[in-house]
């Protein structure tokens, strides 16, 4: 996984002193990753796409205001966790997670297991992703961002808004439901 | 992020394993070339967001706005104080008018109520003339005169003293009038001056030309004499005369430089009391000729304030006015 570091703070004032190069450097190096929280999150891949554009218009068009007091990543991560908050809001009820599967089944798997493992690895995958869908959704954020994100209990209540507590409290009920559901 | 500070078990290592071989999904090439081309749009920032010269305008925009606020509000109140003080000197002359108009009434007295005259407060002596008070009764009510009692009662003044001096004196003066005239000034300079009156002098005073007076002045010396010197209550305040010039032919009256060509057609009384009158008369003719205006109005005030019952001569009507 490329771990974002505080090198994309420095790429994001570079880029925003004038260093095109930059950006697309950032870009790549963020792309994945908050792309899959996002699409993770909110399960459809249109609005996932959407949310994920919009993520960067929004972080473009704020290039001025951008402090680097915090990781990068993390605030990119906040513009979108509340573009995808707003997007459940206008959303309601939540989607089923079949888009989502079916994005999921469009995207190859880690094609380093062995093929005898092919189905255990396979079933488990599905049961992770069932108990992934099953969470609530602050829960679920939680679970992502320290999963995909590999986020701080303190950055993850920082892109969530909540204090550290409420999200260790997240994230430990978040594992405790996949595990639950990991366990034949 | 250490391992101190969220520690993994092993069964979060296994999900973050099995996480690990979930699809991973990319955002798809147009996606990324929409980011980027926006990315590439965007106007490159020069300079220190904070120190930037883009800052300064909001400033001044600031400074701007609260300047218009502050004008806005030193105009409003200097628009408040202007119409706060445009009805006060109204409202003041109302005040002045009322407290003419009051203080006098408080101290009328029954006949004068009665007649709806208003006399001046101070007390008239015995001799204030019941049977005048009787006669002008008919006399249709007078207008305040508020401004008539305040002139100086302070007799007869120098300058019409001098030019009563360079005049000739009279034919025969009786004994009565000239006890009379004795007894009148040092009464009139005994009575103490009231205020200045708050309108001009030019005020125009109604004449003096009533039947009542003019009865007066054919009766003989000795009737008239404890009448003839008008009682303070009445001092300065000429009963209303229905031959009064009214307004409009005030203002068409002949100006002072005609005057000497009128003189001949004045009508003055021919009461052997009225030398002193007359005398007055002609010393007011010859300042209006000298061109004392001013001493010319001022000696007929006090003309007509110490006799009212003297009939003035037309040609000096206008300084009435």
């Amino acid at each position: 996984m490329d771990r974002p570091t505080d090198d994309d703070a420095a790429l994001m004032l570079a880029w925003v002193a004038g260093d095109a190069a930059s950006f697309p450097v950032l870009y790549s190096r963020q792309k994945d990753r908050l792309y899959r929280f996002i699409l993770r999150s909110v399960r459809q891949r249109e609005m996932a796409e959407e949310i994920f554009q919009e993520t960067w218009s929004r972080a473009i068009a704020a290039r001025e205001r951008y402090q680097p007091g915090a990781r990068f990543s993390t605030w990119l991560l906040q513009i979108a966790h509340n573009l995808i908050v707003d997007a459940f809001r206008r959303q309601r009820p939540e989607s089923t997670g079949e888009t989502y599967e079916a994005a999921v089944a469009s995207h190859p798997g880690d094609e380093r297991s062995q093929p005898e493992h092919a189905l255990s690895d396979f079933q488990q995958r599905r049961r992770l992703q069932q108990a992934i869908d099953g969470l609530p959704g602050e829960q679920r954020v939680a679970f992502l961002l320290r999963m995909e994100n590999e986020l701080t209990i303190e950055e993850i209540g920082e892109v969530t808004g909540v204090g550290r507590e409420t999200a260790k409290s997240r994230l430990r009920y978040a594992m405790n439901r996949i595990r639950e559901l990991m366990t034949p | 992020m250490s391992d101190q500070q969220h520690p993994i078990d092993d069964d979060e290592r296994e999900l973050a394993r099995l996480y690990g071989k979930l699809p991973r999904a990319t955002p798809s090439p147009a996606l990324d070339e929409a980011v980027l081309r926006q990315a590439r749009e965007a106007k490159p920032v020069t300079g220190a967001p904070a120190s930037s010269p883009r800052s300064r305008p909001r400033h001044g925009l600031r400074w701007a706005g609260a300047l218009a606020v502050a004008a806005s509000l030193v105009l409003a109140a200097n628009l408040a104080w202007q119409q706060r003080q445009l009805p006060a000197p109204q409202a003041r002359l109302e005040t002045a008018k009322d407290k003419a108009a009051s203080a006098p009434a408080a101290s009328v007295g029954d006949n004068a109520t009665a007649s709806g005259r208003v006399t001046a407060p101070q007390p008239a002596p015995a001799v204030a003339v019941e049977g005048e008070v009787a006669a002008r009764k008919a006399a249709p009510p007078e207008p305040v005169r508020e401004k008539a009692a305040t002139v100086s009662q302070a007799g007869v003044p120098a300058a019409v003293e001098r030019y009563v001096a360079a005049l000739p004196p009279p034919a025969a003066p009786s004994a009565a009038a000239q006890s009379r005239n004795a007894s009148s000034a040092p009464r009139a300079l005994r009575t103490p001056p009231p205020e200045p009156p708050p309108e001009p002098p030019t005020q125009p005073a109604p004449p003096a030309a009533t039947a009542d007076a003019m009865a007066k002045a054919a009766a003989p010396a000795a009737v008239v004499a404890p009448a003839q010197p008008p009682p303070p209550a009445e001092i300065g305040s000429p009963p209303p005369s229905p031959a009064a010039a009214p307004p409009e032919l005030a203002e068409s009256a002949p100006s002072i430089d005609q005057r000497p060509a009128l003189e001949g057609t004045s009508v003055v009384s021919e009461s052997p009391g009225d030398a002193e009158p007359r005398r007055r008369v002609a010393a007011i003719r010859q300042m209006l000729r000298d061109g004392h205006e001013a001493s010319a109005r001022k000696a007929y005030g006090d003309l007509r304030r110490d006799f009212p019952g003297f009939v003035v001569p037309r040609d000096l009507a206008p300084l009435a006015k």
